[in-house]
């Protein structure tokens, strides 16, 4: 520098240690979310992979498997690729570099711990937040302390102006803690069990108010934030249009946070609020698209670079299958669609074309393009990074067509009437699952491909690492500071300089204080819940056998919500209606029916049914590709828990009397005893009174006979 | 500077340097038959070699990595520009800002092509340790300058220059423009909050539609209503207060009943939600505020992109500094000087008063005055007029008249008043927009006051913001601006500044045009128009030799001449001697060259002798443009006429008029500013095209003034139209652009009148509720829109063909 | 749907965290140029004065 002391000038480093420890780990979740999300595909194709293993279910893996996918990988790239940003962006080093580090092993702790517990079969039920309590505050601490480190680096920024990228990180930040905050609410039973404070159809409503802005807010605003910064670098111009960006960018922020309810089109939701969600998801289209083309335009006349150079494919073609997803989703949300795509594959399908297209795609591009400027070297080969997209995009377009064609099979399947006799053509559910099996094939290989490509590039990136040339120095950077107002006209600056952070705290504590104020009485009031006189909670026994329900993950594979179709009538029986599921904390109306509906289980079959149905599915169900539970005849019920259950339940509002607390103990031993008697009968040992199976029985038998069958024609 | 070493070019044979390339501008080496080597480098003049050394030595190298393949770099002329007037105190009043012990300063800056520029820019401070920060403007070529307090201006124009960049000081933001500013952003922040609030509201009506009932009807409505208070008392103020003073001054705009809707429609939702009635229009009267919010908002984009276009750097020549005569050179702003004093004129710079020279001799070019195209040698006793340029020597000048006396102050004055009384405010101007308006806003208040006695005031309130909705100022409105603004923007990216879109609108319409001469038809110099007898090697080689060290305007001519017949060698000449008026002479290779002027005869002629002997007369004169003859006759086969007016003599004016296709009556010369002035006043309707000082009288004159070649700042302010590129062909381009607009905004007109003529009646017998409405009205604009787009991109995919 | 009791609330509060956001950079410019943003970013790591290696 010709002046390399100007005191006018400040010197800064940037903190690219915590990157790479993100970059690392994203590269290790990644490859365990894709070999989780490999194994589970292989348990449909084949039940046997369940291994009969208490935590090696379908039920338990794949929570885990949606979780490692969103939160451990998603997460940690997001992280790796907002602080390599951030900090460029900022022209400042990262707000404290201790914080980085509680950060970075925070998350992993948790990640870690949290995945355990799901294998343990610790879960609060609600897709997508299956982890327990303590995960949740530990999460809400560890993201607040990113958001300081965050906000803390933009307080100190050199450069003016706050790029796109960063709107999109700042709205990411806000918006998952309130999301993350209000889905949680629950009361603890005990260290590692909690109710949520919302029943039902309410809860219902939380929990895809949180499903979907989980999407739109952790796997896509921080993603669009990427590729704003990363495209336009990748390919050294600037993105096609910053004004669009800008509008794109608070057209989304500002009717984003709406979606939600199309999540529950059928249901037992009012008609008026399964519209508004669905015009809602609709109107989303716009904006999207809005950020998708100014995307790829800003690739424009360039695709013969995008053709050699595995970054630009990889990013061009996440904003491309970004897309389609965002096409993809209004279109499932239209009823008349819906009616035939929810509940089945087709749903996967698109939230693969997402997760796996857009998200992992994306993360691939940042990570190529960010690792040699990190390691401050070549990549290790070009070629292996377009084997590998060619790999992945192969697997992927494998799982999205198989998921097509099942899902629609399927549901066409389930909606056939034969119209002669006005009869279902396929009344055996196993049928319709049967006939998709192969596609299950199909997919679970494809995901093989995905994985492999995965694996293809951590073997390429970490070559690119071992090859990097040691003891690499930081490099240093000089710039003004902002410390005045660096333009002649303007009052606003210092107001900016703190106001980021002022304002994520202020927002964050009005929303708590707002939401507290609105919650609070709610939880304890009974007006919360609409009563319906005949619809009465559940028995103690029933209330353990749901937990067990719960534990085993049951709702990821059958729902507990007829929707009002003929079809479903025919199938399953009288609709489902909101009244029904006022005391289930938390709802389990599910999302996906790899087995029937059970919302009408209840009395279906003897209980010796389903006795033998959970030691051996194929014994009742030929050809059903559920999985064995033999530990259910083994584990205890802890009927210990059942008083301070009970109180947690009518401290959210559910109608138990003192005594049948004081007395649930022996309610509930009294009821198992009952049960077994029965069983007896046909053989079973009486020793099985207090094994988990008896529990679940009872609570199966008890699903929806609280509103009669009769009163319909 | 200096150690260049001048290599010629066939010193370097076909070696690889011919296909070289300079390593800073990225030219061909050799084109001009030079080649400047230092160390490894090479370069294609000595400015490149300058320039790439200095970024250099400042560890800015990086710059030729970031530069794009093919993008030009800053012209890199060694002359250099004297910025010492900046420190003048009376400079940095007027110029520039201390805010908190620190120098706000801004810089129009010449030259601005790509990233590396923008990098170049903002690496100041770590350059030079009294720039403490420096923010470009990308698009604007503003460059934003905060400076230690006593930072010598000067400085940081000089390193500017040196990388090749043409800094202009400006105005930091004028009380006009912070106050345009900070409207701009509360109109965004309301836009925002309209959208923002609408958006919600919307929502919250689908429910309604999709027939949500009890208590959540109630809950969504006061939700609502909510939302809606900020609408009507934040966002709608514009309306308001627009409205407030049309009442006042008592003429009509479509704010009145605007406000009549918004204030009736809100208040009975209001009334309603509480008394529980279903009818409620919050959803349509926000969508319908922020519909009109967006399409003002656009339309005030559409107005500053014009205005900045060709609102660039102001004149400074008011402000050049010169230097007293006298033992302590004092240097003076010339604004300050008084009658009798003397001041050194210097090489390069521009009278700014009315004076006669004391001593000294030289070229002044004059066709800033008069349009006279043949630099003139003046000296002692000569009287310069203000706006003049010496070409060559310094020399001594005493004053006669003060600044404010002078010509040109007058006309800046002048014109700067013309300037800022612009109204830019577009299609306001469009009479049957206002008429459609001025009809829906009678009909719509009608329509409110007979349903109000008809009791029926929510259906009629109904209807009238159907109306209201679907007779948004989009259609109309915005049908104009926007092809305006399609013509300008494309017009200027291909260097055609218009000023307002009311001026492209008449350029269609007006039938008499006028064209200066010089510099408009012609090149504006004089080039060489013949050569007679011989022009061997030798010849050229000695005229070369001669003519690169002499400053005489010719002098360039012929070297560039040569120059451009290929290589070329230097030879060194003894005993140089330039007679100032006369010529040149010198010895090469013991002959004795003379190359001088042909006195006797009243062309511009030069004689080449060898020894004395007459080897070839060249004859220079200021020729015609290529497409000039063409530009004319398409304008006169488009039923145009056409008229000549310049200051120059009558026979080259004939000469050159003719030769272009005017005929003799069409040809007027020898006129002095005023005069022209006075004959467009008779042709008026009339449009002026030309430039330079003498037209621009005449220019602000003319009912439209197309202002020719970047230089003179003067003129944008003179004329409405503006051409960077002083191409003909631009002119072509520019009238069938307008005659284009023309009947573009009659057919959206059209278009706009017949949907009204359908929608209005519908409307008000409420066929058409709000809602539809509101989703009619978009849809038509965008009809509009993309028409208009389409049948522009049509146009101008053509004229670059 | 007495959930909707906190989400609304909640989704137009959310909102007008961003809408305040919004006014305070609109009144901060940062809405003033939108054009040489972009171009910045692209040189942002080419002005360190050091270079770790290489």
């Amino acid at each position: 520098m010709s002046s390399p002391h100007n005191e006018n000038l400040e010197t800064f480093s940037y903190d690219d240690k915590i990157v790479k420890l993100f970059v690392y780990a994203t590269l290790f979740w990644g490859f365990v979310a894709m070999l989780l999300g490999v194994t589970i595909a292989f348990q449909l194709a084949d039940w046997k992979v369940n291994m009969g293993l208490e935590w090696m279910t379908f039920g338990r893996l794949r929570p885990l498997h949606t979780n490692a996918a969103i939160f451990a990988f998603a997460g940690n790239g997001i992280f790796a690729g907002t602080y390599y940003s951030l900090q460029r962006l900022c022209k400042a080093r990262l707000f404290n570099d201790f914080l980085g580090r509680i950060h970075f092993w925070g998350w992993q702790l948790i990640i870690l711990l949290g995945a355990v517990s799901l294998m343990l079969g610790f879960s609060t039920g609600k897709e997508y937040a299956e982890l327990e309590w303590p995960f949740d505050i530990a999460i809400a601490a560890v993201w607040v302390i990113f958001g300081v480190n965050f906000f803390g680096t933009l307080k100190r920024r050199r450069e003016k102006h706050i790029y796109v990228a960063i709107w999109f990180y700042i709205a990411t930040i806000l918006t998952v803690a309130v999301l993350h905050i209000v889905n949680s609410l629950a009361l603890p039973v005990d260290l590692m069990k909690s109710y949520s404070v919302f029943a039902g159809a309410q809860d219902a409503l939380i929990q895809w108010w949180y499903g979907h802005n989980a999407v739109a807010f952790f796997l896509t605003t921080p993603f669009l934030g990427l590729m704003y910064y990363f495209i336009p670098k990748a390919i050294n111009r600037p993105v096609y249009s910053y004004r669009l960006s800008i509008i794109h960018f608070w057209s989304l922020v500002f009717i984003y946070i709406w979606a939600g309810p199309h999540h529950l089109l059928y249901t037992a939701l009012p008609e008026w609020l399964q519209t508004l969600g669905m015009v809602f998801s609709v109107s989303l289209w716009a904006p999207s698209w809005g950020g998708m083309i100014n995307g790829l335009l800003t690739l424009r006349g360039a695709w013969d670079r995008v053709r050699r150079e595995p970054v630009l494919k990889f990013l061009a073609s996440a904003v491309t299958f970004y897309g389609m997803a965002t096409f993809e989703g209004p279109l499932l949300a239209i009823k008349s669609v819906n009616a035939l795509g929810h509940f089945t594959d087709w749903i996967v399908g698109h939230v693969h074309s997402g997760t796996i297209g857009w998200n992992y795609f994306m993360i691939a591009g940042v990570l190529y393009y960010m690792v040699p400027k990190l390691w401050k070297t070549q990549i290790y080969s070009e070629r292996l990074g377009n084997i590998q997209f060619w790999t992945g995009t192969i697997g992927l377009l494998l799982y999205i067509v198989s998921m097509w064609v099942a899902g629609i099979t399927q549901g066409s399947m389930w909606q056939a009437i034969d119209p002669s006799t006005g009869n279902l053509l396929y009344p055996n559910f196993v049928e319709t699952i049967v006939r998709i099996v192969p596609m299950y094939w199909v997919r679970a290989f494809g995901g093989v491909f995905v994985l492999f490509s995965f694996i293809i590039m951590i073997y390429n990136l970490m070559k690119t690492i071992v090859n990097a040339p040691k003891d690499v120095k930081e490099d240093v950077f000089q710039a003004p500071p902002l410390n005045f107002k660096s333009d002649g006209h303007d009052s606003g600056h210092r107001k900016l300089e703190g106001l980021p952070l002022i304002f994520s705290v202020l927002s964050v504590l009005a929303i708590l204080v707002g939401s507290a104020i609105e919650i609070l009485p709610s939880l304890m009031a009974d007006d919360f819940i609409e009563k319906k006189e005949d619809v009465s909670p559940y028995t103690p026994l029933e209330l353990l056998g749901r937990d067990i329900y719960i534990k085993e993950g049951c709702y990821v594979c059958h729902s507990q919500m007829v929707r009002p179709m003929v079809a479903e009538k025919l199938r399953y029986g009288k609709p489902s209606m909101a009244a029904e599921s006022v005391y289930d904390h938390p709802f389990q109306w599910g999302s996906r029916r790899i087995g029937p509906d059970i919302a009408r289980v209840g009395g279906k079959y003897p209980n010796m049914w389903h006795y033998k149905h959970m030691l051996d599915p194929r014994a009742v169900t030929p050809d059903s590709i559920m999985p064995e539970y033999p530990w259910l005849f083994k584990n205890k019920v802890n009927f210990k828990l059942i008083q301070k259950k009970m109180e947690v339940m009518t401290a959210l509002g559910v109608p138990y009397s003192a005594e049948e607390i004081d007395k649930g103990y022996e309610t509930a031993r009294e009821q198992a005893n009952e049960i077994t008697e029965g069983l007896a009968e046909f053989g079973v040992s009486m020793d099985m009174q207090d094994k988990e199976i008896i529990a679940l029985i009872a609570y199966l038998q008890r699903i929806g006979t609280d509103i009669g069958q009769e009163d319909e024609e | 500077m200096k150690e260049g070493i001048l290599i010629t070019s066939d010193g370097k044979g076909d070696g690889p340097n011919q296909v070289a390339i300079c390593d800073h501008c990225r030219g061909p080496l050799g084109l001009q038959g030079k080649t400047v080597a230092c160390k490894e480098n090479l370069f294609c003049c000595q400015g490149c070699a300058t320039v790439f050394k200095l970024l250099g030595k400042l560890d800015l190298s990086q710059y030729y990595l970031l530069k794009e393949e093919g993008a030009p770099v800053g012209e890199t002329d060694q002359f250099q520009q004297n910025y010492s007037y900046l420190n003048n105190q009376e400079i940095k009043d007027q110029y520039t800002q201390i805010k908190e012990g620190r120098r706000f300063v801004q810089f129009y800056i010449e030259g601005i092509h790509c990233i590396a520029c923008l990098w170049l820019m903002e690496r100041l401070p770590e350059v030079m340790p009294q720039v403490l920060q420096s923010h470009l403007i990308f698009d604007q070529k503003v460059l934003s300058l905060w400076l230690d307090k006593d930072c010598p201006l000067s400085e940081v124009a000089h390193l500017l220059h040196q990388f090749g960049y043409r800094p202009k000081i400006i105005e930091s933001l004028d009380e006009g423009k912070k106050y345009k500013k900070k409207e701009n952003k509360v109109h965004l922040t309301r836009l925002a909050v309209a959208g923002f609030c609408a958006g919600n509201i919307m929502l919250m009506a689908i429910s309604h539609y999709a027939g949500v009932m009890g208590f959540w009807r109630h809950y969504f409505n006061w939700a609502s209503l909510l939302l809606f208070l900020p609408i009507l008392f934040y966002a709608s103020i514009p309306f308001f207060k627009n409205s407030y003073y049309d009442i006042k001054k008592g003429h009509f705009s479509l704010d009145i009943p605007i406000v009549f809707a918004l204030t009736l429609g809100s208040g009975l939702s209001i009334y309603h939600v509480i008394t529980k009635n279903p009818l409620i229009y919050f959803d349509t009267l926000s969508i319908f505020v922020f519909l009109i919010l967006a399409s003002r908002y656009y339309l005030m984009r559409v107005q500053e992109y014009a205005e900045q276009l060709n609102n660039q750097a102001n004149p400074l020549i008011q402000n050049e500094i010169v230097t007293l005569v006298g033992d302590q050179k004092k240097e003076v702003i010339i604004q300050s000087l008084l009658p009798g004093d003397q001041f050194y004129f210097m090489k390069g710079h521009t009278l700014a008063i009315e004076g006669h020279i004391v001593a000294g001799q030289a070229y002044i070019d004059n066709s800033f005055m008069t349009g006279e195209s043949r630099p003139l040698f003046m000296e002692e006793g000569e009287i310069l007029h203000s706006g003049c340029r010496n070409l060559t020597k310094d020399i001594i000048v005493e004053v006669d008249r003060p600044f404010d006396q002078s010509q040109i102050h007058h006309f800046y004055q002048k014109l700067k008043g013309d300037w800022l009384s612009e109204n830019y405010y577009l299609g306001k101007s469009e009479k049957i927009s206002t008429l459609i308006l001025a009809a829906v806003g009678i009909v719509s208040i009608a329509a409110l006051i007979f349903h109000l006695f008809n009791g029926t005031l929510g259906l009629g309130l109904n209807s009238i913001l159907a109306l209201l909705v679907i007779t948004c100022p989009c259609v109309i409105g915005l049908g104009t601006p926007l092809i305006l603004n399609f013509a300008m923007t494309n017009l200027a990216k291909q260097g055609i500044i218009v000023k307002s879109g009311n001026h492209l609108r008449q350029l269609g319409k007006i039938q008499n045009i006028v064209f200066d001469k010089t510099g408009t038809l012609t090149h504006g110099r004089p080039l060489l128009k013949k050569w007679v007898g011989e022009q061997t090697e030798d010849v050229l080689q000695a005229v070369y030799s001669l003519e690169t060290l002499s400053s005489h305007p010719y002098a360039r001519v012929m070297v560039q001449y040569i120059e451009k017949r290929g290589d070329i060698r230097l030879n060194d000449v003894q005993s140089f001697h330039e007679k100032l008026g006369i010529g040149v002479q010198g010895m090469i290779d013991g002959n004795l060259w003379s190359i001088e002027k042909d006195t006797e005869s009243v062309e511009s002629v030069v004689c080449i002798k060898k020894n004395g002997v007459l080897l070839a007369q060249l004859f220079f004169a200021d020729i015609q443009k290529e497409s000039a003859l063409e530009l004319i006759t398409w304008l006169k086969s488009q039923g145009k006429k056409v008229f000549l007016l310049t200051g120059d003599k009558e026979k080259c004016a004939l000469e050159i008029g003719k030769s272009c296709g005017f005929k003799e009556d069409e040809i007027f010369a020898e006129m002095m500013p005023q005069e022209k002035a006075w004959k467009i006043g008779e042709l008026s309707p009339a449009i002026m095209i030309g430039d330079g000082m003498n037209d621009s009288l005449a220019l602000s004159q003319a009912e439209i003034g197309i202002a020719f070649n970047g230089g003179i700042d003067l003129n944008k302010k003179a004329a409405d139209i503006f051409m960077q590129e002083s191409q003909l062909s631009g002119l072509k381009e520019l009238f069938s652009v307008a005659h284009q607009t023309n009947s573009l905004t009659l057919r959206n007109i059209g278009i706009g009148l017949v949907y009204n003529m359908i929608a209005i009646p519908l409307a008000i017998t409420g066929g058409i509720d709000p809602l539809k409405a509101a989703i009619i009205m978009p849809v038509i604009s965008l009809f509009i829109l993309a028409s208009t787009f389409f049948s522009f991109n049509g146009n101008f995919k053509g004229a670059k063909r | 749907m007495n959930a909707l009791y906190i989400m609304i609330p909640i989704s137009v509060l959310l909102g007008s965290v961003f809408i305040a956001i919004f006014i305070l950079a609109a009144k901060d410019d940062q809405f003033e140029d939108l054009t040489t943003p972009a171009y910045r970013i692209l040189t942002d790591d080419i002005n360190e004065i050091e270079r770790g290696n290489e």
